[in-house]
């Protein structure tokens, strides 16, 4: 191994080898590479069976740069001798690699995201199994959901007249706002189902019944879970949001409530346009007569489950608006106000201000500014449109590629801002 | 010079009949093959040496498909001429 053989090992080898004297294996081995020269100074080549091809090629003049004065120096074109070794002595020497062979490699191949994909998967069974132990769970089967359902919403109708006073309906209000929060863990776990999504939904007039009810699904839930686990995983971002959405729709319209008893005669005119006001309101008033029409509309909340969260949360913020600003911002806030919905989901929802999404447009060049040293965009912003958020716009506005780009000394225009809603009229 | 002429050449030139040397060279060459398998290096003087190189995995490419391939690791065998003969040949 790694051992270095001379001329003399190759003939004592030899002559052991082919029982021939030493003497004659030394004249052999020395005309062998003898004739190997003389071959190559004769036809250039010379091919040996086993051995390989001893070959003179031609090596072309090239360009090259002393390494220690850095003149460039051509070096000229010369001739080389070259071994090409034969299969057979290729196979014998790689031996130890022989059951290598090459491998396409796959790009598509993308074993980084499948592990995400993996890990998302367990954290999202984790989620789900936890909720559904924290729940204590009751009662029943499946089957009975929807028939009791269908029996519970006229009673809920009844009973809400009793509830008129003011501080009746605090009361109420701090009940369900305890409710709630479980009432959403458990819309978490049920929308993995996508027939439950409308029961969710009708949750909202009977509120301060169904508490049970929700236990009831994760029982079913539980009972069903191991099956259903994997089919909840695709779903469940989706209905998550979803169930987070009707959450703050209900928040809303409890404070809505509080608010707009004043104002139940302008929502009296709202009626006719918008059948979800008409909802909110007529369960406020619910009278038995009115029972079916509440029973349409929620339906129709069901079938148009998203809007309705922007309407309320539009009815939150501008309580005093009249009737056609709340048409006309229906089709407005349509877009923006699911986004302001998922972002600031932290943040208390009265602290949601105009300034905070795509509510304004800019509207021409209101002057120029030259940036000062430690001056930063949200100061900017405070200083012309006096609020921080706003600065955006001033990034927009001047096309810059990245916030970081602003630098001090910089010559950036400053927009002219008009809400977007008075754009539309 | 192919593997026939040689032969004769060389039979000619040590006084063997060919198949003799036939068999030698045969011989000859089976040695140096397990020389360079056991890894050890041949140095014959005022020829050259004979030795293994470990040559690395490496990605290539078909260039006219795209398709990326792993060419595993290998040992191939290699000759370095002594400097005599490459003058000679220069």
């Amino acid at each position: 191994m790694d051992a270095k053989l001379n001329q003399s090992d190759l003939i004592s080898l030899l002559a052991k080898g082919c029982n021939i004297s030493v003497a004659k294996a030394e004249l052999f081995t020395k005309n062998f590479f003898d004739l190997i020269v003389e071959g190559l100074e004769q036809d250039g080549i010379v091919k040996i069976n086993g051995l390989g091809t001893f070959k003179i090629t031609d090596v072309a003049s090239r360009g090259s740069v002393n390494v220690n004065t850095g003149e460039k120096i051509e070096i000229k074109g010369h001739k080389k001798l070259t071994f090409i070794p034969a299969d057979a002595l290729k196979d014998n020497v790689n031996q130890p690699f022989a059951m290598f062979e090459p491998v396409e490699v796959d790009d598509t191949y993308q074993p980084e995201s499948a592990n995400e994909s993996e890990a998302d998967e367990t954290i999202e069974v984790d989620g789900v199994t936890e909720v559904v132990i924290e729940d204590v769970p009751t009662i029943t089967e499946q089957q009975e959901e929807t028939s009791e359902f269908d029996e519970m919403e006229p009673s809920v109708e009844e009973k809400e007249p009793f509830v008129d006073g003011d501080d009746a309906e605090e009361k109420t209000e701090n009940e369900e706002s305890e409710v709630e929060m479980p009432a959403l863990n458990n819309e978490d776990v049920e929308s993995a189902e996508p027939k439950n999504e409308p029961v969710v939904v009708q949750e909202r007039p009977s509120e301060p019944i169904v508490v049970p009810v929700p236990k009831k699904n994760t029982q079913a839930e539980k009972q069903a879970a191991p099956v259903k686990k994997k089919k909840a995983k695709s779903n469940f971002f989706i209905y998550s949001i979803l169930g987070f959405i009707i959450g703050f729709a209900i928040v809303f319209m409890l404070r809505r409530n509080n608010s707009s008893d004043v104002e139940a005669h302008t929502a009296d005119v709202d009626n006719a346009q918008q059948p979800t006001a008409l909802a909110e309101v007529k369960t406020q008033q619910a009278t038995g007569v009115e029972a079916e029409t509440v029973a349409t509309t929620t339906d129709s909340v069901a079938n148009v489950a998203a809007e309705p969260v922007t309407e309320n949360i539009d009815h939150a913020d501008e309580t005093e608006n009249s009737v056609a600003d709340i048409t006309t911002e229906e089709e407005a806030s349509g877009v923006y106000v699911f986004t302001v919905v998922e972002e600031l989901k932290a943040i208390p929802l009265k602290d949601i201000t105009l300034a905070d999404t795509l509510l304004y447009v800019a509207n021409g060049e209101y002057c120029s500014h030259i940036v000062a040293p430690n001056e930063t965009l949200t100061k900017i912003s405070k200083k012309y449109f006096f609020d921080k958020k706003l600065w955006p716009y001033i990034v927009k506005y001047n096309n810059m590629d990245k916030p970081d780009a602003l630098r001090s000394g910089m010559e950036i225009r400053i927009p002219c801002l008009i809400p977007r809603k008075t754009l539309k009229k | 010079m192919n593997n026939k002429e040689f032969i004769t050449k060389l039979a000619k030139k040590c006084g063997i009949s060919v198949a003799e040397a036939n068999t030698n060279v045969d011989a000859l060459v089976g040695l140096m093959t397990d020389c360079l398998k056991e890894n050890d290096q041949l140095n014959v003087s005022g020829f050259g040496i004979l030795e293994v190189k470990m040559r690395n995995e490496r990605l290539s490419v078909n260039p006219k498909t795209g398709q990326r391939f792993l060419v595993p690791p290998k040992i191939v065998p290699a000759f370095k001429p002594s400097n005599k003969l490459k003058d000679k040949f220069k």
